[in-house]
């Protein structure tokens, strides 16, 4: 036999020198934190590709649930869902542009939903209305976005160490090859590059898809509840007194004097003309105010009896004005009147060419209401019913620039655009007054003609009461108002 | 010739590196299927214990001397006239941790009517922790004029955001802030009787 002498093969054995234990372990640490945050990025952007919506946490009202610089992923849609308890990304309703991430607490009748952040002791204050619901929380994916938070609240030791671990964490995995690094370097590559390409793409991806930032607001807020103030009644003299009145004859007058008081404050008396005795005047009469105490009217008895103011100073004429005249008149009277006017003289009528007469308010021979002022024309509006029906009723003529108005109850019946009356100084008076030149605009018996130049005297032989003069013009609401006081 | 050996040691190490981006997923994964569920199960009573980050808390004394988040009406006056006036004071105190801006506002106004001829005027001046300024404003030492606002009830603003002009600063902490808030029912050209306005007023801060 042959002993056959093997020749030696001789082979390299090359044993990878062993890693240090510290390397493998920073480098699997390194490894496994870098792809958990891949993940997570991953997570919370993945589902906006298919219309879900991500936000980023900014704030921490919602802790211990969820805390700033968590993502929420919200999913759109909410016919259908029972949203009592559930979290909900919306619109905040009271500022614009502003994404809150809140828990609703009761859905109310009209499909509003109350909202509250689970650190807040109380709801927030503005409810949400469905429209404004972006989503309902379904993912929720911790802490993935604190560095953006540390950037925007200029943490910047935070995000430097974040960077520091992330810049660490890669170099671990890159030593932890290094021992076999010499001979063959292409194997490890791919793992290693495949991170690398997963964490760029991420990061390219994340501006694109960057999720919005929403708030999860704190706040608190706390009611004094029911507040409440409330108005007396106020009695109708004491609502006229309010308006300031240019002058105010109540004629609550009882005795034969001759004066009516000025309840305007302002001191403007009337007399009752001829003297006040009950050849003239019956007064202390049941008046027109039901709810005001006294309530007391004058009766005109006799062709002669009128109230005239009693000072000799005359008037100038306001163009912007309002009179008002209670009136009593059976349905037998049919000789109509004036109730109340602005006329110079102070006294008795004077002819046409000598007197001045407007801003008056008559009744016609139909019982009808005419409210007119003299502007180089005879300018009129009237009610269209006659009211001479043995009840008490509130005439209200105003003229202010935007135009005249006649009220009757407190109720507008007519207007026009005229501004302007008789611009001549004078006297107001109630109960009688020329009316010559007025005939155009008057209806039924006793018609006062045209200017003839013949005084028409027509005074008003029925009941009166609470004559009164603003230089304002008082407001539908206004008069409404009053008269509801009467 | 060169061989390779593959130590056991090696292959363990290759396979711990192929398992990290598994393991990782999967922690990820649980973590966020935790998160979410303690986050968005329709849970109505997720306060307990919440103030580790801070917190906001504000109560008011309803012009009285008990603090509660909601109070009665400071104001129930009666039988007014125009031209009356009157003030009445409330202390709004803050517990919370964090800073921010309190601001007043009102309600919803029930009789707009009254509510537009009721001038409101508020002030407020921070006071010590241990203050209690009540209705009657005795110990309040701020203005009256109405810096915070000036205006019609119906003119007050509605909201935390609409109220800009109504901050005061909050730095954190306990704090307690005095307000006077005056009213006058207006007197020109008023005739309006037997109305009644009414609305909450309400305090938030952020």
């Amino acid at each position: 036999m042959t002993a056959i002498a093997e020749k030696p093969q001789r082979i390299d054995l090359q044993v990878n020198e062993p890693y240090s234990k510290t390397r493998l372990v920073l480098g699997l640490l390194g490894r496994t934190w870098l792809w958990f945050l891949a993940a997570s990025v991953v997570i919370s952007l993945i589902p906006s590709l298919f219309g879900w919506n991500s936000y980023l946490i900014a704030t921490g009202s919602m802790e211990p649930g969820i805390s700033a610089g968590d993502i929420v992923v919200s999913s759109p849609g909410i016919e259908g869902h029972d949203l009592t308890g559930l979290v909900i990304t919306f619109e905040d309703p009271s500022i614009e542009d502003h994404i809150l991430t809140h828990r609703v607490v009761t859905v109310e009748g009209d499909g509003s939903l109350t909202t509250k952040g689970d650190a807040n002791p109380t709801p927030d204050t503005t409810p949400v209305r469905p429209e404004a619901v972006t989503g309902i929380g379904r993912l929720l994916v911790q802490y993935v976005g604190l560095p953006v938070i540390w950037a925007r609240t200029g943490d910047w030791l935070k995000l430097f160490v974040f960077i520091a671990l992330l810049v660490g964490s890669l170099g671990a995995v890159v030593r932890d090859y290094e021992p076999v690094e010499r001979k063959t370097p292409s194997r490890r590559i791919p793992s290693l590059s495949g991170l690398m390409a997963l964490i760029t793409i991420v990061g390219l991806a994340l501006p694109a898809m960057k999720p919005t930032v929403a708030e999860a607001a704190f706040n608190a807020s706390t009611a004094s509840q029911g507040n409440v103030w409330r108005l007396a009644n106020l009695t109708y003299t004491e609502a006229i007194i309010q308006h300031s009145p240019y002058l105010y004859w109540k004629l609550d007058e009882t005795g034969s004097g001759a004066t009516a008081a000025d309840s305007s404050g302002n001191g403007r008396t009337g007399s009752y003309t001829p003297g006040g005795g009950s050849t003239n005047f019956t007064k202390n009469r049941p008046g027109a105010l039901v709810n005001n105490t006294p309530n007391r009217a004058v009766r005109l008895n006799s062709a002669n009896a009128c109230i005239n103011t009693t000072s000799n100073t005359a008037i100038s004429a306001p163009q912007v004005f309002t009179v008002i005249a209670w009136f009593k008149a059976p349905s037998t009277y049919t000789s109509g009147g004036k109730l109340i006017g602005f006329e110079r003289p102070r006294t008795g009528v004077l002819a046409p060419s000598g007197g001045a007469y407007d801003r008056h308010i008559y009744m016609d021979g139909q019982g009808r209401i005419w409210f007119g002022v003299y502007n180089n024309a005879h300018v009129a509006l009237s009610s269209s019913t006659g009211l001479n029906n043995n009840g008490w009723h509130m005439a209200v003529g105003t003229q202010s620039s935007a135009g005249m108005r006649l009220y009757i109850d407190g109720v507008l019946v007519d207007s026009n655009s005229n501004t302007v009356a008789e611009t001549q100084d004078g006297w107001w008076r109630a109960g009688c007054g020329n009316l010559a030149g007025w005939g155009d605009q008057w209806n039924g018996n006793n018609d006062p003609g045209t200017d003839s130049g013949t005084p028409q005297n027509r005074p008003f032989q029925a009941e009166l009461d609470e004559i009164t003069v603003f230089n304002t013009a008082l407001t539908d609401t206004q008069v409404a108002n009053l008269y509801a006081a009467r | 010739m060169t061989y390779v050996i593959d130590t056991s040691d090696q292959r363990r190490r290759r396979a711990f590196r192929a398992a990290t981006p598994l393991a990782a997923l999967l922690v990820a994964a649980l973590l966020v299927w935790q998160g979410s569920n303690a986050a968005f199960s329709a849970s109505t009573d997720n306060t307990a214990n919440a103030w580790e980050t801070g917190n906001m808390m504000l109560e008011n004394n309803g012009g009285g001397t008990v603090f509660d988040l909601s109070t009665n009406g400071l104001f129930d006056e009666n039988d007014l006239r125009p031209g009356n006036s009157g003030a009445k004071c409330i202390t709004v105190e803050s517990t919370g941790s964090l800073s921010g801006d309190l601001r007043i506002y009102r309600g919803s106004v029930t009789g707009s009517a009254l509510a537009d001829i009721l001038t409101i005027t508020v002030d407020a001046v921070e006071v010590s922790a241990a203050t209690n300024v009540a209705a009657n404003c005795a110990g309040y030492t701020g203005g009256t004029g109405g810096a915070l606002f000036n205006g019609t009830l119906n003119g007050m603003d509605d909201s935390y955001v609409a109220a800009a002009g109504t901050s005061v600063a909050l730095d954190g902490g306990t704090e307690r802030v005095a307000y006077r808030i005056g009213w006058t029912v207006q007197d020109a050209g008023n005739s309006l009787m037997d109305e009644t306005t009414q609305a909450d007023l309400v305090w938030e801060v952020r």
